[in-house]
């Protein structure tokens, strides 16, 4: 049996606890793609809200058109006018408002002078104000109208009016691929990233700690495969194993969230994978880093280490909590985590209207940071590694110095 | 097969290794015998190359040893004073897979890996995980681990540590096996019945030093003490007891809870003296125990110290 093989063995041996990592967050991203499985009605209906109309002065064509103007938005009241009745329609709220037409308005209107309606407010002061609005609408239309032609008749400019305030424009709600596309989505890909550390740390520092025991180390060391042959093998599993959780993770989403994202630019998709892929190679550089530092590996320790790592930099880093609600302090002490770069540009990403190279480039820019971050951290890791490494001359002197103790 | 020359290692201050040599020949049960921290663990790290060492020189097959003597490497089987498997990994798995870092081919390792577990008699544990084994069976494994390979060279270092006498005679035989089937064999221990039982020479160690080398014979030889005479008698008098140690030829003698110990030069006949001279004084003698010298009457003699202090 192979190292690499031997490796994969490990990993099985300790797969329950990948498994219940995988599985909290499986649930939570179900729980969250149930949540929004329906979305907020965008139809709606118009309201009709009661009113009244007091007519104190005569009868005319206008004001049979404004009452027939009227009853197209809400519901006419036919009340007497009495001031008792009045009172108790807005009190108990049967009507939302009454409009008087006060006495001698039609003349001062013939004049071509306007006094203005008086009206009476319930507590429904939306309604209200709706109503005011439409009237206010009809005799600023008329008004217009019989600027534009004073010959005219009352009935001329009241049917006229009703025909001009009777056209409609169709309004269609569209999706674009902007960020209103699927919120839950893009939680989804924010918390991937905690997930995502979690896992590839756990994976590959559980199978580097098991090579790394003296005893085991010993017997590799004084077999004819080399060092770098060791270490080779580690690494390609280290590689395929993260690998694997970012694909996973990755097409967990696509199939999860399908639905939601069925809106979202192709492009965008493939720069959501690449930003987890560049998150991978952070997770992977961490791990080797974690390996290389801790001694103890018992699964406790190494999942505090993991947790400690992934839930910091997650808090940190707008991973759990949006860039825009931490202090700016925060914000600035975040930028030393790569973590930070991937919630930045899985930010950036949602937020793309235009797919235009201005618009990629401050995302190709965090893309690189984050490859940058993997980098540096994997060469501190492969340096801590080697110094350990010769400082400790191998199994034998660590050995033979716990005897000694 | 192994020399070593004027090897010295040091430890900051401590002198771990104090101009050691030694010469191992082939097909030989070689024994390094010695206290906890007398150097042995620390002169086989420095064999293999595991460790870097301050002065002298190592060859093994007649070649410099150095961490990338991968042909010296391929024909040596290292088991470890601590057991050294995966503890993911079940008893076939782990032998298979250090048996794997030597032999390639699949058909042969397989029939190198059944060879291995009949070996340790471990065929009936080949599905267990290494956790569910006895600390015997786990040494077992840990030899088996070692030389499924089938190495020339063995480096065995205490693999009886903590091991109940049953599994001890066991291991012992499988040893003595590998011996025979033309392996060459380093064996440290602590305790010198092993070393009696199994090497074919035995050096023994001190503080970093060899201070004997020889069969158990001639390490026997080199001492003045011969048999340890051991008499149950009542009433010895401190007068009869004083006229026994400055008899001729006994080196030293001591009288306690009616047992009269005595040690006598090599190939003196002072045993029979002392047995008239208790007749002679009237004193009723029970059992009598005649023993002949222990590794530990060698190391004593020639360190002052009990070999297991």
């Amino acid at each position: 049996m192979g190292v690499f093989k031997t490796c994969m063995k490990i990993v099985k041996c300790h797969r329950i606890n990948f498994l219940v990592y995988l599985l909290l967050f499986l649930s939570l991203c179900t729980g969250m793609a149930f949540l929004t499985k329906n979305p907020a009605e965008t139809d709606f209906e118009q309201e009709r809200p009661a009113f009244a109309v007091v007519n104190r002065d005569r009868e005319t064509p206008l004001v049979r058109g404004f009452e027939t103007y009227l009853d197209e938005k809400g519901t006419l009241l036919k009340l007497s006018g009495q001031e008792k009745e009045l009172e108790d329609a807005l009190f108990y709220q049967e009507a939302a408002c009454i409009l008087l037409i006060p006495e001698g308005f039609s003349d001062s209107w013939e004049r071509g002078e306007q006094i203005p309606l008086e009206t009476a407010r319930s507590q429904d002061v939306a309604a209200a104000a709706y109503l005011e609005g439409a009237a206010e609408q009809y005799w600023s239309q008329a008004a217009a109208l019989r600027a534009l032609a004073p010959e005219s008749s009352q009935e001329e400019i009241a049917g006229k009016t009703l025909e001009i305030l009777s056209q409609e424009t169709l309004v269609e709600t569209v999706k674009d691929s902007g960020p209103q596309v699927s919120e839950t989505y893009e939680a989804y890909v924010r918390l991937e990233g905690y997930t995502m550390m979690v896992l590839v740390i756990l994976l590959v520092c559980q199978v580097q700690l098991t090579f790394q025991r003296p005893e085991i180390r010993m017997r590799n060391q004084m077999s004819p495969l080399p060092s770098a042959g060791f270490t080779g093998r580690l690494m390609l599993h280290g590689a395929v194993m993260s690998l694997g959780v970012w694909a996973l993770l990755t097409l967990m989403g696509l199939v999860i969230f399908h639905g939601q994202i069925q809106g979202l630019d192709p492009r965008a998709v493939l720069l959501l994978a690449a930003a987890g892929f560049c998150l991978m190679l952070v997770s992977l550089a961490v791990a080797e880093l974690v390996a290389a530092l801790t001694k103890n590996r018992s699964g406790d320790t190494l999942d505090m280490a993991a947790n400690f790592i992934s839930l910091g930099m997650g808090f940190l880093s707008g991973i759990f909590v949006p860039l825009e609600l931490l202090g700016e302090g925060i914000r600035t002490a975040a930028q030393v985590t790569p973590t930070y770069w991937y919630a930045r540009g899985v930010e950036e990403i949602f937020a793309l209207t235009s797919f235009e190279q201005s618009h990629l480039w401050p995302i190709f820019g965090y893309l690189g940071i984050m490859a940058a971050f993997a980098a540096a951290l994997g060469a501190v890791a492969f340096l801590i590694a080697k110094t350990k490494s010769s400082g400790e001359e191998s199994y034998a002197q660590v050995s033979t110095e716990r005897r000694r103790v | 097969m192994i020399t070593v020359k004027n090897l010295v290692k040091r430890y900051g201050e401590v002198l771990a290794l104090d101009d050691f040599s030694l010469e191992v020949r082939d097909k030989e049960i070689f024994g390094l015998l010695g206290p906890n921290g007398s150097g042995k663990t620390t002169a086989i790290n420095c064999m293999l190359a595991l460790l870097k060492y301050d002065k002298g020189e190592v060859e093994l097959f007649g070649r410099p040893m150095k961490p990338s003597s991968y042909d010296s490497k391929r024909k040596i089987g290292v088991v470890p004073q601590e057991v050294a498997v995966f503890s993911e990994l079940t008893v076939q798995e782990n032998i298979d897979y250090f048996c794997a870092l030597y032999v390639k081919d699949k058909e042969k390792r397989r029939g190198l890996v059944e060879e291995a577990l009949s070996f340790a008699g471990l065929e009936d544990y080949r599905k267990f995980l290494p956790g569910k084994l006895s600390g015997g069976l786990l040494r077992r494994l840990n030899i088996a681990c070692g030389i499924a390979h089938k190495p020339s060279l063995i480096f065995m270092d205490e693999p009886t540590a903590a091991v109940d006498p049953q599994s001890r005679n066991r291991i012992l035989e499988g040893i003595r096996q590998l011996a025979q089937e033309g392996a060459t064999i380093v064996y440290t221990t602590h305790y010198m019945e092993e070393a009696e039982q199994i090497c074919t020479r035995i050096m023994i160690m001190d503080r970093g030093k060899a201070v004997a080398c020889g069969t158990k014979e001639e390490l026997k030889a080199m001492i003045r003490a011969g048999e340890r005479l051991t008499v149950e008698a009542a009433g010895i008098s401190h007068q009869l007891l004083m006229r026994i140690q400055e008899a001729e030829e006994v080196l030293d003698a001591a009288y306690e809870n009616s047992l009269l110990k005595a040690r006598c030069a090599v190939g003196s006949r002072a045993f029979m003296e002392i047995l008239d001279l208790l007749r002679r004084e009237g004193i009723s003698v029970g059992r009598v125990f005649l023993e002949p010298p222990t590794l530990n009457d060698v190391f004593l003699e020639i360190t002052g110290k009990e070999l297991r202090d």
